[in-house]
């Protein structure tokens, strides 16, 4: 297969010949239309051909050898509207389009506007984003825009992908962790203006930067004189994630001696955000400098950084959400008179990004980048040893805990003595629903008493309960080199090698003692023979503040990857031939020697080594100027993530049994219309990815937990931390997406977009437990998922809106969506043999009752409600003066005006997995161990003031 | 350019400007934990009126009366569960009150002075004991978790230990103590203890584990130890001396219950001296007389280290000991002589290659000896066969528990010889194990004077163990 991979490289790079086709010349000259001053660094292409130019300072963009002919000439540039003009070109004689009047786009503030619900991660974990809202930032797409701006508040994915399958990139530079294939975006958030120059391909479309994945590539290119001259002020105040944002950012545009610079700063901060208790406070710095030192050679660098510190608010379960309101977050305290976040998201990972650009002839640029990427996530939790969890909705807690009640296998939640305790929890629970500080900082110490015997004051004391963090710092390397040729008339190569080498040091670390003097490094779980030791070599260690503690290990990664892209274009068609090869090497060190572990925590594990490969084509067909038809198809191989990769990564070095690359099939097929007045783009699409790998952690109640000596199965119930482990899942992604845009007016323009998809698992597949207590792997055989729907996203979203553009430059705008079918996140243990399983009968027969119809019951899936949201836009801007191009301007937005409440995902609690439990907790009011829930925002506003100068 | 480097300077002293508005930071003083003497309304009772009123039948308490307290008891180390014992101020009587929580050692620390809010409540003499609590199956049981707070009240006032533990012998152990913290003097563990953890899953009575305390008379007094109990994995010790905790009272039985680790406080000598003839071959504590005939013979010269230069001659000299092998003097078993491995080598070093002695039983099964202490990674040994080579015999992970090692089936391809492995870790808690090497399937090397076992250690990880008396029987 390799030799096959490389021999594709080459076998394309045939000799092309250089047709013979008579040409001419097209000028013309951009300008503001509002300060009728040049505009530079416009883009300007000839459509269906290759050409590109970019204006110069005096706005003025020259193409030297268009075709003679009819041609449609677009002209593009960030912030303003596109123009499609149509244009003859006859021989001989250079074209001067003359002055050419670009009107400022004031929907583009709306860009700027995209709050990052990206940011608003759901995982716990150190790992990126799911949503893929962030990638659809610049996309000119009437479908993908409706899909970022209308849909993406209710976690709409983009053909049911997760970002995993998607590309983000700066300079090239892939910005996608290696640990999960996600990107952080809080590595540039708040740059709104700094990455606005962004190029987005969706789908397997070509990209120019590199092969890319099922779901599309975004391109964020900071290259200093590109960007328009100009500064810009804005403030914005909403009610998200966020309250206030200021932005300043600063661009030059090049000077004679051939520099460029762009500076950009921003803060964004919130007391508290949308959900109770999060607070927010992000700053954000970027410059880029850029020097031209011949017509040939440029250099640029880039640097980056952004500081997030964030508060998380809790999932909840219907009962609590029932008992305290969908804004209720168990996560945060009063303390000192503040709401006290336990749960804090902490990223700062600076990037510095070195580029050249070489022009090796007219026809050929190399590219090339460097980047250095370090810094650290941590997300803070609190620890507890000999203390109780000091969670407020911990199960024994609420209510549910006595009216899901059972005794010796009757049901006793509904006698008078249990409803009554329900009820005394109840009032307890409402009068202690968030975390108490105060009794565990006086849990952390212990009293002093004067010669009366009398408590006068407090002494630190062993803690039983810290905050500390879950940290990732990462180092990563990456070097990659981009070819893009013009190797005939009709025929571009782009072709990229890109290496990426990352050192990950993760562990957990003391933040707070909490009032006491120290913290015992050891595992209360486990039996205290030394299997309780976190640290063999290092055993029964008091920590402190700032030390490391609990885990300690190193992942390192290698990853190579290499493409080639031939794009042709003709007059009918044009077509496109791309092919990938990458070369992916995990490795994890552990720094600590596990009691548990003590023969295979501490060193270097084996290494996993993937070689993977992927095809791609595409073809446009022109019917004419207006209508096209475009098809695409590839198949490839990915690499499993590193989080994947390794089953019990924070305590040994075992790596998944039989792991193997992803496979992935995807097709899909558009027809295009393109006019003046009406654009439209309807798309069927397919894909399939087989071979999947997942792992969950969690602490499940009712396993059936198996003999530590023997793993015979263990009568009754057993309760463990468990790493989950899936393998061989198949998942399948096929749909349909629609988008039209029609100009009703000259000032109205409607459009309308539509998402019908079917996201589905379609195997059985393998189910797997890491149990600490055990010491072992399980095989729980297969899972019984196929046929079930993939969480997460409305499989189904529809908008239609309305947009009036005034020409007294205001606008206004409304869109009503309905999403529906989004579905809970299953639970693969709970569909596994198990389940039925009665681990108290002695032949292992299935409980009794436990019948198909039975557990069909208990196990469908839930489906969410549909939900319509109305959202309004709107903006105005005016000039300052009539001597330059200032503008001052507001943008407005209100999301969700009908302030519905709706859920945008969940997950069923793996806790209690048998069918007895199961059924046990279904009786009642309230589920105990029910599933818990994310919600989207209700009524939000957001509103930005700007001055562009 | 100037203008527009100035308007950025501008720009970024205007944004840092807002950069210090107002979030919320990370730093938080420490809440106000000063102790408030909590307002009690009721009537103030002595817990004698209290215990003279209950009855073996549980019974509701009715009046706004109240009694006084201070903890003995502490959940801290895991053997105590949903249970805090109280002496009255007095120090008359001992009681338990029952509840529905967990990890509150440090709520009811011991030494606080409690109020019971009696109203409500229900009492109960139950095995001589005053309990008070919540109703549950006709008996007291636990006061619900939302309940507590308005029956327990917390005084200001907190004693140190010394002035609540009552110091008693065995023969001390009657009702007038039950309910007390008390610290038994002059005690042991018996004979049959040892060899056990105190935390056995073999041995259990009603989930815990029974273990009997003596003393000189002979009086005993029953131990008992829960497996969630902190230091049940560790192995009962052999010492004497004290030990703290209360006494409770299960139907006739007395049963004393520690709390932490730290109430064994066992540093004497044993009393009679060392059991003697441990007949269990488990048994991890110090064997009796090494040299006893019946646990065989010395496996080499000086192999139970009492007389260095014997060793030193019973070893091959051509390949010598290592320099990190040192003589143990008085650290061995029972205050005698051992061999100290203390250093980190840099190879995978035979540390000594021993020569057979005169004697040695051509049909011997087994090779015994003692280690203790701790290294990074575990010991090999060659026994050397009677034709060739040798086999290995590799013990792995070392804890408290003594181990048999069976010879290590996968040989070197290029000798034919057994397969040495360094894998595991070595921990014995400061604890002698013993490390029995089976060698009845196989043919030993008994020629006087011929290489015919080594010990061999991995390389590059401390080792800090001590060993004594390699027999052969």
């Amino acid at each position: 297969m390799k030799k096959l991979v490389i021999s594709m490289f080459f076998v394309l790079q045939v000799v092309f010949a250089w047709s013979q086709v008579k040409t001419s010349g097209v000028t013309g000259k951009v300008v503001d239309s509002k300060t009728q001053k040049p505009l530079e660094n416009v883009v300007a292409t000839i459509q269906n051909t290759t050409l590109t130019a970019l204006t110069n300072q005096d706005g003025v963009f020259v193409f030297e050898n268009v075709a003679v002919g009819d041609q449609l000439l677009e002209i593009n540039s960030t912030g303003y509207s596109r123009q499609l003009l149509s244009i003859t070109v006859t021989e001989g004689s250079v074209l001067d389009l003359g002055t050419i009047v670009f009107e400022f786009d004031i929907t583009s503030e709306q860009q700027l506007s995209l709050i990052t619900i990206t940011e608003n991660d759901l995982g716990d974990d150190n790992s990126g984003s799911e949503n893929t809202a962030g990638l659809l930032q610049a996309t000119r797409d009437v479908f993908q825009q409706a899909a970022a701006f209308n849909w993406g508040q209710a976690r709409f994915r983009i053909r049911g992908l997760d970002n995993e399958y998607g590309k983000t990139m700066i300079n090239g530079i892939s910005m996608d962790k290696i640990y999960d294939g996600r990107p952080q975006y809080s590595n540039w958030g708040g740059l709104n203006d700094a990455t606005r120059n962004q190029e987005f391909t969706m789908g397997l479309a070509p990209s120019e930067y590199t092969f890319g994945g099922a779901l599309g590539t975004q391109e964020i290119n900071t290259r200093a004189s590109i960007y328009r001259p100009g500064s810009r002020i804005s403030f914005s105040g909403t009610n998200t994630n966020y309250s206030w944002r200021t932005m300043a950012t600063h661009a030059s545009g090049m000077d004679k001696n051939g520099w460029a610079y762009v500076i950009s700063a921003s803060r964004r901060w919130a007391k508290e955000g949308y959900f109770e208790g999060t607070d927010y406070s992000a700053n954000s710095f970027f410059a880029s400098v850029e020097k031209r030192i011949n017509d040939n050679h440029s250099l640029n660098i880039t640097g980056m950084y952004a500081q997030n510190s964030r508060g998380k608010n809790s999932p909840n379960t219907k009962e609590v959400n029932d008992l305290a309101g969908i804004e209720y977050n168990s996560y945060w305290g009063w303390q000192d008179g503040k709401k006290r976040n336990t749960r804090d998201k902490d990223v700062e990972e600076p990037i510095f990004i070195l580029s050249h650009y070489w022009k090796l002839s007219e026809k050929t640029k190399l590219n090339t980048n460097i980047a250095y990427q370090f810094g650290s996530i941590g997300n803070s939790r609190l620890d507890y040893n000999g203390a109780n969890n000091p969670d407020p909705t911990y199960y024994r807690n609420l209510p549910s805990y006595f009216t899901t009640a059972h005794e010796a296998g009757q049901y006793v939640g509904n006698t008078q003595d249990f409803l009554d305790r329900a009820d005394s929890t109840r009032v307890n629970f409402l009068q202690n629903k968030q975390i108490n500080w105060k009794a565990i900082y006086e849990a952390n110490t212990t009293p002093i008493t004067d010669a009366n015997n009398i408590e006068i004051g407090r002494t630190p004391g062993e803690s039983l309960t810290i905050l500390y963090e879950d940290r990732t710092d990462d180092k990563q390397w990456t070097a990659n080199m981009l070819l893009s040729s013009q190797l005939s008339e009709n025929v571009i190569l782009n072709a990229g090698v890109n290496y990426r080498k990352l050192q990950s040091e993760n562990y957990q670390r003391v933040l707070d003692l909490l009032g006491g003097a120290f913290y015992n490094d050891i595992d209360t779980f486990l039996k205290r023979d030394g299997r309780e030791q976190s640290d063999l070599d290092n055993p029964d260690r008091q920590v402190v503040e700032g030390d490391k503690f609990g885990y300690r290990y190193l992942l390192h990664a290698d990853v190579v990857d290499a493409f080639t892209q031939f794009k042709f274009s003709y007059d009918k068609f044009d077509f496109y031939l791309a092919q990938s090869f990458s070369r992916t090497q995990y490795q994890r060190e552990g720094l600590y020697r596990n009691g548990n572990y003590a023969n295979n925590s501490k060193g270097n594990s084996d290494k996993a080594i993937f070689e993977n490969f992927g095809f791609k084509g595409g073809m446009t067909y022109k019917i004419n100027g207006r209508n096209f038809l475009d098809f695409n198809g590839g198949y490839m191989t990915k690499a499993p993530t590193m989080r994947n990769t390794f089953p019990n990564v924070r305590l040994n070095n075992n790596i998944v049994p039989n792991l193997q690359s992803e496979a992935i099939v995807s097709t899909d097929a558009s027809y295009i219309i393109r006019t003046p007045k009406l654009k439209a783009k309807i798309t069927g699409y397919y894909s399939r990815i087989t071979n999947s790998t997942d792992i969950g952690f969690y602490f499940a109640e009712g396993i059936g937990i198996l003999d530590e000596d023997t793993n015979a199965l263990v009568t009754g119930t057993g309760n463990a931390f468990v790493a989950e482990i899936v393998t061989g899942l198949t998942k399948l992604n096929m749909g349909g997406e629609f988008g039209i845009e029609y100009q009703l007016t000259s000032t109205i323009k409607a459009n309308a977009s539509a998402a019908y998809g079917q996201y589905t698992y379609d195997s059985n597949p393998n189910v797997k437990l890491n149990v600490d207590t055990n010491r072992s792997v399980i095989d729980y055989g297969r899972s019984t998922m196929k046929n079930y729907k993939q969480p997460g996203m409305p499989q189904q979203a529809y908008t239609v809106g309305l947009e009036y553009r005034d020409p007294k430059y205001w606008w206004i705008g409304a869109n009503a969506n309905y999403l529906a079918d989004n579905y809970l996140d299953i639970s693969p243990l709970l569909r596994t043999d198990n389940f039925f399983r009665n681990a108290a009968d002695p032949d292992g027969f299935p409980f009794a009752g436990a019948t198909e119809e039975a557990g069909r019951k208990l196990l469908k899936q839930e489906k969410f409600d549909p939900v319509t949201l109305i959202n309004l836009v709107g903006g105005k801007s005016w000039r300052t003066s009539n001597k330059n191009r200032n503008t001052i301007g507001f943008f407005a937005s209100i999301n969700n005006v009908l302030d519905k409440t709706y859920k945008t995902g969940g997950f069923e609690q793996a806790r209690n997995a048998n069918f007895e439990q199961l059924s046990q907790d279904m009786e009642g009011p309230a589920r105990s161990f029910g599933p818990k829930y994310f919600y989207g925002y209700g009524r939000t506003y957001f509103l930005n003031l700007y001055y562009n100068f | 350019m100037k203008t527009n480097f100035l308007k950025s300077i501008f720009f970024v002293a205007l944004s840092t400007a807002l950069f210090t508005s107002c979030v919320n930071d990370d730093d938080y003083s420490v809440p106000n934990l000063d102790c408030n003497e909590p307002v009690i309304t009721e009537t103030l009772k002595t817990v004698e009126a209290i215990y003279n009123q209950a009855t073996p039948t549980a019974t509701l308490y009715t009046g706004p009366d109240y009694i006084e307290g201070h903890v003995v008891s502490s959940d801290k180390g895991g053997n105590f569960y949903k249970v805090i014992y109280m002496t009255s101020v007095d120090g008359q009587i001992g009681y338990s009150v029952a509840v529905n929580a967990t990890k509150t050692s440090n709520k009811y620390i011991v030494g606080r002075k409690m109020y019971i809010k009696l109203k409500g409540l229900y009492t109960q003499i139950r095995n001589n004991t005053l309990q008070i609590g919540a109703l549950y199956n006709g008996n007291v049981g636990q006061i619900a978790a939302t309940e507590i707070d308005k029956a327990l009240a917390r005084s200001c006032e907190v004693f140190e230990e010394s002035m609540l533990v009552k110091e008693i012998t065995l023969a001390d152990v009657n009702n007038s103590n039950l309910g007390k913290l008390v610290e038994l003097q002059n005690v042991q563990f018996a004979d049959d203890a040892l060899g056990q953890n105190y935390y056995n899953p073999l041995n259990v009575l009603g989930g815990e584990t029974n273990h009997i305390i003596t003393d000189a008379t002979g009086a005993t007094l029953i131990f008992r130890t829960g497996s969630f109990a902190e230091y049940g994995a560790k192995p009962v010790s052999s010492k004497s001396g004290k030990i703290r905790g209360v006494l409770t009272k299960f139907n006739n039985d007395f049963q004393f219950v520690a709390r932490y680790f730290t109430d064994i406080n066992l540093t004497e000598d044993r009393i009679g001296g060392e059991p003697t003839d441990p007949t269990d071959p488990t048994d991890p504590t110090d064997p009796t007389d090494p040299t006893d005939p019946t646990n065989g013979v010395l496996l080499f010269g000086g192999g139970d280290f009492e007389s260095w230069s014997a060793f030193t001659n019973g070893i091959n000299s051509q390949f010598g000991l290592k320099p990190y092998a040192i003589e143990g003097p008085g650290n061995g078993i029972g205050g005698s002589n051992a061999l100290h491995l203390s250093g980190t080598p840099t190879q995978n070093d035979y540390v000594f290659t021993a020569k057979a002695p005169a004697g040695i039983p051509a049909n011997a099964t087994k090779i015994t000896f003692w280690v203790k202490g701790t290294s990074g990674k575990s010991l090999s040994l060659n026994v050397n066969r009677s034709t060739s080579g040798f086999e290995a015999f590799n013990v792995g992970d070392l804890g408290v528990n003594p181990v048999t090692i069976n010879k290590n089936s996968e040989l070197n391809p290029s000798t034919g010889s057994g397969a040495n492995q360094y894998i595991g870790v070595i921990n014995t808690n400061n604890q002698w194990v013993k490390i029995t090497l089976n060698i009845s399937d196989m043919s030993i090397m008994t020629t006087e004077g011929s290489d015919s076992f080594s010990l061999k250690v991995g390389k590059d990880v401390a080792y800090d163990l001590y060993l004594d008396n390699f027999m052969i029987e």
